[in-house]
């Protein structure tokens, strides 16, 4: 068994903790795709990225970004969830998971192809109904291209929430209803004295997750806006993908992952420090 | 009380209602513009006018569509079959293994699941680089195991802690080695739990583009999602063929909710997301 669980070890720290380690020492050295030699930079990386602008936007453009998507997908999430239990009508709940199974590129060419400007059926249906004069640009517009990239990314991630939270629902035993049932709580007390705080522990977990994957989230913006208009929606993962594969630079690319990577281990001390999710697998 | 009760349940449906229509728009939208006649797609409107499988075959005959989706299966099946292995090995080893710092393992193993995806493949490939595997299938695949693997051994973990000892002790006893009770009695009993890691491996490589965009630059070599984001610029395919080719891309992963919905929702319940 020990040997096997070595092999295991060996994959794990090969394919999660060395290029996390790489990406670390990335930051503190000169060096690029078209560079033989890589020579120590120290802290020069640091200091290109934190005076940089276009840095700072980015992080105020992401926290943004995770904070709205997060917090529409917790919402609509966890009550089409209670609805879908309630409803008992595995159909609906089949219909609602369908964005979270596809992939990125597909949610990406279909918003893409119904917010074309020219042919776009979205643009159609707003010049219909009177709500514009002109076709908008979505894609070339700073607002417009926020909520496309918003909007595209809570159509996709919500059904995570769904799946998440009916799961939970599913293991509450229907006594605790009855017996509130017959205390005369009605639908909404249901709902908020005894629901929501039994999977309230697990709600938080995805909380996490959700906010940080949102902070995280490179591959919608990139596909939908690319982070344009001049930088609207540019995130920190796009702004190190430009560093990286823009400039041909691996420094301030790995100063901006190390940085990214900083935000998320303090995220996550503090959530494991007060929640303790690990104590529900580690107690065997 | 009767009308009370049928209001009851008729405003979640409603509400459900409003909120399936904006959701399963874009579905409807997709399959619409990619069984459209060519002519119609650029003209907008709601209903549908005319249906033809021309798209497909311009699909078909007009890029390296099959190409591209036999990297992406190669590419999947490699790395699901590796996240499998790995999962069911150093899951039960962890369920069954008394070590201290059990609790800081754990720990690392649910924060590696939110590493993002841009913070490996920078490093993955500079890496790469000086490995010779950039362009390569198989170092995609090996790439594309850090997007399931901490899932996979944080799901075989919880599962294999809940099963009982007592099943191990009583085949000890009859003189089975450890790892024949491992092969014989733990490999079987686990097989619906590894059925859920191996299609999460396939998903989450099948639907991958961030590690594919940074670490295959050959267009021999694209997995499918790479190709299909470059449609975009060819002047010679339209947006019909286009979401063609997006219906084929998202047909397994909509088959599979359509129809293991239930085993989605109980695979949750066991990885302990849901408690």
């Amino acid at each position: 068994m020990s040997v096997s669980f070595s092999v295991v070890a060996v994959v794990f720290i090969a394919v999660m903790i060395i290029p996390v380690a790489w990406a670390v020492m990335l930051g503190f050295t000169n060096s690029g795709p078209f560079q033989s030699e890589a020579t120590y930079a120290g802290l020069a990386n640091y200091k290109a990225v934190l005076s940089d602008p276009a840095f700072w936007r980015a992080l105020g453009v992401g926290i943004s970004y995770a904070l709205i998507t997060t917090a529409l997908e917790m919402i609509l999430g966890v009550g089409v969830a209670i609805l879908l239990f309630k409803s008992r009508k595995p159909i609906f709940t089949s219909l609602a998971l369908l964005p979270y199974m596809i992939p990125t590129v597909t949610t990406a060419l279909v918003w893409h192809w119904m917010t074309n400007s020219l042919y776009g059926i979205v643009n159609h249906v707003m010049l219909q109904i009177g709500w514009i004069d002109m076709p908008v640009d979505f894609a070339g517009h700073s607002t417009w291209a926020f909520v496309l990239i918003s909007v595209a990314s809570i159509w996709q991630f919500t059904p995570f929430v769904i799946l998440v939270t009916l799961s939970n629902l599913g293991t509450i035993p229907q006594s605790v209803y009855e017996a509130a049932y017959i205390d005369g709580a009605n639908w909404w007390q249901q709902i908020f004295r005894i629901t929501l705080p039994i999977i309230r522990a697990s709600i938080l977990l995805v909380l996490l997750l959700r906010g940080i994957w949102m902070f995280n989230r490179f591959d919608v913006i990139w596909l939908l806006t690319a982070g344009g208009p001049m930088g609207a929606t540019s995130t920190l993962p796009v702004y190190a993908y430009e560093r990286a594969f823009g400039d041909n630079t691996y420094g301030p690319a790995g100063a901006t992952s190390t940085i990214i990577f900083g935000i998320l281990l303090v995220v996550g001390i503090f959530y494991m420090r007060v929640f303790k999710p690990e104590q529900e697998v580690a107690r065997g | 009380m009767a009308k009370k009760m049928h209001l009851g349940r008729a405003v979640p449906t409603l509400l459900l209602l409003i909120y399936l229509i904006p959701t399963l728009f874009p579905f409807y939208w997709m399959l619409k513009s990619a069984l459209g006649k060519s002519e119609d797609v650029y003209k907008p409107s709601l209903g549908i006018h005319s249906t033809s499988f021309e798209n497909f075959a311009q699909l078909l005959s007009g890029t390296h569509f099959l190409t591209n989706a036999g990297n992406s299966l190669q590419v999947a099946l490699a790395t699901a079959c590796i996240v499998v292995a790995c999962s069911a090995l150093g899951g039960y080893a962890l369920a069954r293994m008394r070590f201290k710092r059990k609790a800081l393992l754990a720990q690392i193993v649910l924060f590696s699941y939110m590493f993002p995806e841009i913070l490996l493949g920078i490093p993955f490939f500079a890496m790469f680089q000086k490995l010779g595997l950039l362009n390569s299938l198989s170092g995609l695949a090996l790439a594309h195991v850090t997007l399931s693997l901490p899932f996979g051994l944080w799901l075989m973990w919880q599962f294999y802690q809940s099963l009982p000892a007592s099943y191990e002790e009583a085949a000890e006893i009859d003189g089975a080695s450890k790892l024949q009770v491992f092969y014989r009695i733990m490999l079987p009993l686990s097989i619906p739990a590894l059925a859920a890691v191996f299609i999460f491996g396939f998903a989450a490589s099948w639907n991958d583009y961030v590690l594919g965009l940074m670490l295959i630059r050959d267009d021999q070599m694209f997995t499918l999602p790479i190709a299909m984001s470059l449609f975009v610029q060819q002047m010679d395919l339209n947006w019909a063929v286009i979401q063609a080719a997006n219906v084929l891309l998202a047909l397994p992963g909509l088959l599979l909710v359509l129809f293991g919905q239930k085993y989605l929702v109980r695979g949750f319940q066991t990885s302990g997301l849901a408690n």
